[in-house]
């Protein structure tokens, strides 16, 4: 009875001591065994004092219990402006908004200098913004506005020629001013912070709220110009065509006066001609015809004829011998 | 012991539990294989693929199909629809798609993705759509944290500098084939660099508009530009209806006098072609036909007349035989 007791006891304090060997394993197992994801880095501390940088991802062993790990991100990181208001070298108040792509590079200076990564975005507030209000700050709108000196091309030549008399010049441009930028700002943080810009970017270039009813008001009245200039246009050419159509009406008519009245005055010519030509053979022939011809038009019942008897008509009333 | 003993009841009891016992450990096996199996199988489907980690590091990409892992979180699967087009809708967003989409241009926050500043200091409303897709998976999942995030970052800031570095009228009209173009080939050089892993299939302006608070006098311009065609077009037409018909009286006044020519002319030779006849047979016997033309003449003339008075050679004065009362006038 007292051996079966025994026995039990003594079973039960085998699986106790299993039971907490196994833990014990587990415990110290997962403490020396850790996992490096291929999205993050790892940097081993030992009391607080780094100790070495695992970059490679794979299953790492370390020092249970004194060693322990710190997890970074090893992809790129955004960051993402407060949006901010900056007066131009030509006095022109803008908002500007930035982002940037980072990195961390350097995970132990990382951790020794800033720790965290919310603070590494802290640090890129300051950095990039301050980098920003300068650049921006020491050109004219232009350059932000602009990437290069290209030609801007318009539907009207009014249009092109007013933009033209604004005599713009784009010698930086907006690609080389945010080059500067991501300069100003990359300067030193690897050295010191451990982190490294990818890349720096103007999301927005916009006038502040207040300037826009104004920047509105101008094109409002810029495309109102272009829409009476057009009609002026439409009134011009109509004027035009109009004039065009009378000049043309008064030369066809004209014309055409011309040719009828010289061709009737040819005829008449022509006919005077003839006339004289053959009259010409025998004047005396056609004056005494055509004298004939005009009693028998011009005799009628109005006229009283008084003949002598000398004339050769009556020159035989008084007798026919010859005299 | 308690003494009682015989003790059917705990045999009973016995043969009740036993088969229990028997089978528990089978049981468990088996369960165990079962979830095992489960763990160790994953399948990805025809429009994906499937990037796998073992213990956080990149081993393989696999495609559709039926795949073996490593239980317990050894081997991780990330599975991707790299067949699949995405879209990102900048300064709209599609309510609702599909035979009527329904389309809003105006949320919370709309213009301040779609205005942006011309080259020439005006202001655009540019409404467009990228559609992406993944071409490297594992680059998409591992390279960058925020891929969504860079591909509006990149195509916002692309958009703004292209707008910027044109005129307001290449923004609306001229110019936009040539944005999407530019967009499109730039939004993926940058996001290459970062190596996001995505292909941009197209970059889609959706609508580029002037502000709402200026369109009206963008739309008077339109309106003046028609105008202008119709007033010209209006006044051309009257040209080409009047001129034509002067040009046909011209030619009409034209014949007109050339036929007068002719029919003068004409006339002319006619008088003048009998005249010479007539002088011709006159030549012949001058003195009688003379005579005879006289003659006939009077005798035609002579009746016509009212009074006819004949005066003889030797009366000199005819004052006497003229009745003075009389108002007829000897013409």
């Amino acid at each position: 009875m007292n051996e079966v007791k025994q026995n039990m006891q003594k079973t039960q304090v085998y699986i106790t001591i299993a039971i907490i060997a196994v833990v014990a394993i587990i415990i110290v197992a997962s403490s020396s065994f850790y996992v490096v994801d291929i999205k993050s880095q790892c940097i081993i501390t030992q009391f607080g004092k780094p100790k070495k940088v695992v970059t490679e991802p794979g299953l790492k062993m370390k020092t249970p219990f004194i060693q322990k790990t710190k997890y970074f991100e090893k992809r790129i990181i955004e960051w993402d402006g407060e949006p901010s208001d900056i007066l131009t070298r030509d006095k022109e108040n803008i908002g500007i908004n930035t982002w940037a792509r980072w990195k961390i590079v350097d995970p132990l200076k990382f951790y020794t200098s800033i720790g965290t990564e919310d603070r590494g975005q802290g640090v890129l507030d300051e950095v990039i913004g301050s980098a920003v209000k300068n650049i921006v700050s020491s050109y004219p709108l232009n350059e932000v506005l602009r990437n290069t000196n290209r030609k801007l091309e318009y539907t009207t030549v009014e249009l092109e020629k007013a933009e033209m008399d604004k005599k713009v010049k784009v010698s930086h441009g907006r690609a080389n001013l945010v080059g500067e930028i991501n300069k100003m700002a990359n300067a030193g943080l690897r050295d010191r912070y451990g982190m490294e810009l990818i890349d720096v970017r103007i999301k927005h270039v916009n006038y502040v709220r207040a300037v826009i009813p104004k920047i509105f008001d101008r094109m409002r009245s810029e495309r109102i110009r272009i829409a009476n200039k057009y009609e002026s246009e439409g009134r011009r050419e109509e004027a035009e065509i109009m004039g065009y159509m009378k000049k043309e009406l008064e030369k066809i008519e004209s014309e055409g006066y011309k040719i009828a009245t010289e061709t009737r005055g040819e005829a008449d010519a022509e006919v005077i001609k003839i006339y004289a030509d053959a009259y010409q053979k025998s004047p005396e022939f056609y004056s005494f015809t055509k004298t004939l011809e005009t009693y028998e038009k011009t005799i009628n019942d109005n006229t009283r004829l008084y003949l002598s008897t000398d004339s050769d008509y009556y020159k035989y009333i008084n007798g026919f011998v010859e005299k | 012991m308690n003494g009682y003993g015989d003790k059917p009841d705990f045999k009973f009891d016995k043969i009740q539990f036993d088969p229990l016992k028997k089978y528990m450990i089978p049981i468990a096996i088996v369960i165990g294989v079962i979830i095992l199996g489960y763990s160790s199988v994953f399948t990805v489907k025809a429009n994906q693929e499937a990037a796998m980690l073992r213990f956080g590091k990149y081993t393989e990409t696999v495609g559709p199909g039926l795949h073996f892992k490593l239980p317990f979180g050894i081997d991780k699967v990330y599975v991707g629809e790299v067949k699949r087009i995405y879209n990102e809708e900048f300064g709209y967003r599609t309510v609702r798609s599909g035979r009527e989409s329904m389309i809003d241009y105006n949320f919370r926050g709309a213009s301040d993705v779609s205005l942006m500043l011309t080259g020439d200091r005006n202001c655009a409303e540019v409404h467009w759509v990228i559609r992406y897709k993944i071409k490297n998976l594992k680059e998409f999942l591992f390279h960058v944290r925020d891929v969504r995030g860079s591909i509006r970052d990149v195509s916002e800031a692309v958009m703004r500098r292209i707008v910027g570095n044109m005129s307001i009228d290449e923004v609306l009209t001229i110019g936009r084939r040539k944005i999407e173009e530019t967009a499109e080939t730039e939004i993926e050089t940058v996001l290459d660099t970062y190596g996001c892993g995505i292909d941009i299939q197209v970059v889609n302006l959706k609508g580029v508009n002037p502000p709402a608070e200026v369109k009206d006098a963008f739309d008077a311009v339109n309106k003046a530009v028609q105008m202008r065609d119709q007033i010209t077009n209006e006044a051309e037409g009257k040209k080409n209806k009047v001129i034509p018909a002067a040009m046909g009286k011209k030619q009409q006044a034209i014949r007109e006098a050339e036929g007068y020519k002719i029919k003068r002319i004409n006339e002319a030779t006619g008088d003048t072609l009998a005249f010479l006849a007539v002088w011709k047979e006159y030549e012949k016997a001058k003195d009688v036909t003379r005579r005879r033309l006289y003659l006939e003449t009077m005798e035609k003339v002579i009746p016509k007349c009212e009074e006819i008075y004949i005066i003889d050679k030797n009366q000199k004065g005819i004052l006497p035989i003229l009745s003075l009362g009389e108002s007829k006038v000897i013409k």
